[in-house]
C-alpha cells in the first residue's frame, strides 16, 4: 500500500504530483544526508491534538505519505534540536537569508546552535563584477575582506 | 539436571583454548572502538553546547560526529563484543570446542576493517542519514559477509553440542544470531541499495532500529545475563518456565514494535498501532525475565560487594527493566506526544545500550578474560573505579537528558512558547550530558587500559580471581561442579519445584546451573 503509491497525473494542470525533483533539488538531497541534518530537524508536520504542529504555523496541513514520494529517503527526523524543515522555503523565502543562516547561524538568530557549514561556501577575490550569488549583508567576524566575496559552492546552492 | 556444569575441568580448559584468539580478537577491537565512539559522543555532545568550536572541518560537523558515534559504538564496540560473549557463552554451554578458528578470527578482523570504513565514509559525508544504518551502501555488505563468516559459528557450536538439555541462554543467543543477518540485509537492501520510495522508508527504518535492539541487543544481554548470574550465585535460573515464557513473549512481541517512532508521521495509522499494541503486550517478557532474575538473585545480593562481574550484570538486568517498561510508556502516543523529537529519546537509548547493555558486556568480560588468558585482571581498583564512572555517569547523562527532554518537549507542545524557548530549556542539561560523557569516557580509557594490561601481563595467582573485597564469592575460583546439588535444597517453592519440571517430557528448560 505504502510502497505501490504513485504520482498522480492532474490532468487539467497536465502535472505531475507530486512534482518530479529538478537535478538541484536532488543534489540538495545528498548535502543534506552527507551532513547529518536529519539529526536536529525534522520534515514531518504532525496532526493535532497528537502535537501542536498546525497551530505552531509548521504548515497548513500535516504532511501524507503522498508528499513524500520523491525523496529518497524520506527524511523524517526524529529531534528537534532545530525547527520542522517541512517546506521551509514557504515560511522563508529569501534564498539570502538561507545563505547567511548556513554560512553563520548565529549571525541570524544569536541562540541558535546550529552548525556553522562554511565549508560549503568559497571566500574568493572579486575579478570584474562582484557576483550576483555573493552572500550579501555579512558583517562583524564573518565579513570578508575588502575586495573578495563570498560565493555558495553548487552544494551551498543545491 | 545434567547442566553443562557437569563438565570437567579438562574439558572447561579445551573449549576455552578454543575460543581464546576469536573471542580475544573480538573484545580487543571492541574496546579500542568503544574508546573512539565515547570521544566521537563526547564531540557532538559539546557541538550542541558550543556550536562555534572547530566548526570550519566538514568531516567535524556536529551531524556527522553524530552518526559516527552511533555507529562506532553499536557496530564498533555493542555488536562485536556482544558476538564474543555470544561465542564463548555458547561454546561453554555446548561443551564443544571448534576444530579451527582462523575462519572465525579473520572475519572478526574483516567486521573491524567494514567498522572502519563506514566510519570514516560517514566523516567523509557518504553517510546515509538513516539511523541506525548511516554506514554507506559500500561498507554494510563487509560486516554483512563478515557477521555471517562468524556469527555461524555460534550455530556451529550448537549443532554438535553434547546431549545436555537446552538452557535458556542457549535459546536467546541463537535467536540473536539468526536475527541480525535477517535484520541487516532485509534494512539495508530496502533502505541503501533499492530504496524504497517515499515514507515507506519510515516503517522500514524503525522497523529496523527497534529490533536491532529487541532481536540482537537484548538476547544477548539476557541470554548472557541467564548464565553469569545464576553461575555466580551458584543457584539455579528461579523458574524455567517464567524464562521460557519471558523468551517466547519476547520474541512474539518485539518484531511489531519500533513504528511508535513515527506517530503522527506520514504512515498510516493501523502500523502505529500494531505497534503501541505490541510495545504494551511486551510489559509481559520484562516482567517474566524481571521476576525470574530477581528471584535467582534474591538472598544473595551481598554478593555485589565483592563480585565485579555481578555487580556489572546485574546493575544492566535491573536497567534493562527500567528501560523496557520507559519504551513501554514512550509508546503510548499521549505520553509520546512530550517525548518525541526531544532528547528524552536520546536519554532513552543511552540507558538501554549502554545502562543494559554494556553493562552486561563488561560484567561478561570481566568473567570471561580469566578463563581465556588463564591468569587473573591485574588490579581491583581499577575495575572499581571503571564500575563507579560507568554508573554514575550514566545515570547523571540519563537524568540530564529525561529531565532536559521532558522540559523541552513540554515547551514544544505549548503554542504560545516559541522554539527558541524550547531550546533554551534544554541548553542547561545539555551542559550536564556533556560532563557525564567525560565520565565515560574515562572509565572507558581505564577499562581499555587494563584489558590490555591483562593482555599483556595477566596477573598469575594461586589467591583465586579478582574480587574487589577479600570476601570469598562462588564467583568462580575453582568452578565448583557441586553447585547444582547444593542449590536445589534452597530457597523457595519455585525452586524446589525445579526438578518436577524437568520431568515434563521434552522439555529441554533446565532449572540448573549454565
Amino acid at each position: 500500500m505504502l510502497g505501490h503509491l504513485e504520482p498522480v497525473t492532474d490532468l487539467d494542470a497536465n502535472a505531475q504530483i507530486p512534482a518530479p525533483l529538478s537535478g538541484l533539488a536532488i543534489s540538495g538531497e545528498r548535502v543534506y544526508a552527507a551532513n547529518g541534518c536529519i539529526y536536529c530537524h525534522t520534515q514531518q508536520v504532525r496532526p493535532s491534538p497528537l502535537s501542536t504542529d498546525i497551530p505552531k504555523g509548521l504548515g497548513p496541513r500535516r504532511t501524507v505519505p503522498r508528499d513524500y514520494l520523491r525523496m529518497r529517503p524520506a527524511f523524517l527526523g526524529t529531534m528537534r534540536t532545530g525547527p520542522d524543515l517541512s517546506n521551509i522555503a514557504l515560511r522563508q523565502p529569501d534564498p539570502q537569508w538561507h545563505h547567511r543562516h548556513l554560512y553563520n547561524p548565529r549571525s541570524v538568530s544569536a541562540w541558535s546552535v546550529m552548525p556553522a557549514f562554511r565549508f560549503l561556501y568559497k571566500v574568493r577575490r572579486i575579478q570584474g563584477q562582484p557576483s550576483a550569488l555573493a552572500i550579501q549583508g555579512l558583517t562583524g567576524a564573518d565579513a570578508p575582506p575588502s575586495g573578495y566575496e563570498v560565493v555558495p559552492t553548487p552544494e551551498a546552492t543545491a | 539436571m545434567s547442566a553443562p556444569e557437569s563438565s570437567s575441568p579438562e574439558e572447561r580448559r579445551i573449549v576455552d583454548l578454543s575460543m581464546r584468539r576469536p573471542v580475544i580478537t573480538l573484545f580487543g577491537f571492541a574496546i579500542l572502538w568503544l574508546i573512539v565512539g565515547s570521544f566521537l559522543g563526547l564531540a557532538s555532545a559539546w557541538k550542541l553546547v558550543q556550536p562555534g568550536i572547530l566548526d570550519s572541518f566538514p568531516w567535524l560537523a556536529f551531524g556527522r560526529l553524530r552518526p559516527a558515534h552511533v555507529s562506532a559504538v553499536a557496530y564498533g564496540w555493542a555488536l562485536p563484543a556482544g558476538l564474543g560473549v555470544a561465542l564463548w557463552i555458547m561454546a561453554r554451554l555446548c561443551r564443544t570446542a571448534l576444530p579451527s578458528t582462523r575462519w572465525l578470527t579473520n572475519a572478526a578482523i574483516f567486521w573491524n576493517l567494514g567498522v572502519l570504513i563506514g566510519v570514516v565514509g560517514i566523516l567523509a559525508g557518504h553517510g546515509t542519514s538513516i539511523e541506525w544504518l548511516d554506514f554507506p551502501g559500500y561498507a554494510a555488505p563487509i560486516l554483512f559477509v563478515s557477521f555471517v563468516s562468524a556469527g555461524l559459528w555460534v550455530a556451529v557450536l550448537f549443532q554438535y553440542r553434547k546431549p545436555d538439555p537446552v538452557f535458556i541462554s542457549e535459546w536467546y543467543l541463537l535467536a540473536a544470531i539468526l536475527s541480525f543477518p535477517w535484520l541487516y540485509a532485509a534494512a539495508n537492501i530496502l533502505l541503501v541499495w533499492s530504496p524504497v520510495p517515499g515514507s515507506a522508508h519510515g516503517p522500514i527504518n524503525w522497523w529496523y532500529g527497534s529490533n536491532l535492539f529487541g532481536l540482537w541487543f537484548t538476547p544477548i544481554g539476557l541470554g548472557a545475563a541467564y548464565y553469569l548470574i545464576p553461575k555466580i550465585v551458584a543457584r539455579p535460573v528461579f523458574s524455567a518456565s517464567l524464562a521460557q515464557f519471558g523468551f517466547w513473549a519476547l520474541i512474539v512481541f518485539y518484531v511489531w514494535t519500533g513504528m511508535n517512532h513515527l506517530i503522527g508521521g506520514p504512515v498510516p495509522v493501523w502500523m502505529i498501532s500494531v505497534s503501541v499494541v505490541a510495545s504494551v503486550l511486551l510489559l509481559v517478557a520484562i516482567l517474566a525475565v524481571a521476576v525470574t532474575l530477581h528471584g535467582t538473585m534474591r538472598g544473595d545480593f551481598h554478593a555485589l560487594k565483592s563480585s565485579p562481574t555481578l555487580r556489572f550484570t546485574v546493575f544492566g538486568a535491573m536497567t534493562y527493566t527500567v528501560v523496557a517498561l520507559q519504551g513501554c510508556l514512550m509508546a503510548i502516543p499521549s505520553l509520546n506526544t512530550f517525548t518525541h523529537f526531544t532528547d528524552f529519546t536520546i536519554g532513552h537509548a543511552h540507558l538501554g545500550l549502554y545502562g543494559f547493555f554494556s553493562m552486561i558486556l563488561f560484567g561478561a568480560i570481566y568473567f570471561i578474560m580469566p578463563r581465556l588468558t588463564g591468569g587473573e585482571w591485574p588490579s581491583a581498583k581499577l575495575i572499581h573505579w571503571h564500575f563507579w564512572l560507568a554508573a554514575i555517569g550514566l545515570l547523571l547523562m540519563v537524568a540530564a537528558l529525561t529531565i532536559g527532554g521532558l522540559l523541552q518537549g513540554l515547551a514544544q507542545y505549548d503554542p504560545s512558547v516559541s522554539f527558541r524557548t524550547s531550546l533554551e530549556f534544554a541548553t542547561p542539561f545539555r551542559i550536564v550530558r556533556g560532563l557525564s560523557g567525560i565520565l565515560l569516557l574515562a572509565g572507558h580509557l581505564l577499562f581499555g587500559l587494563h584489558f590490555f594490561w591483562m593482555l599483556w601481563k595477566p596477573r598469575m595467582t594461586a589467591a583465586g580471581p579478582t574480587l574487589f573485597d577479600l570476601q570469598p564469592t562462588p564467583e568462580d575460583a575453582p568452578e565448583r561442579n557441586a553447585f547444582c546439588h547444593s542449590s536445589l535444597g534452597s530457597g523457595s517453592l519455585l525452586v524446589r519445584r525445579g526438578p518436577g519440571l524437568l520431568s515434563i517430557p521434552c522439555s529441554c528448560w533446565v532449572t540448573s546451573n549454565p
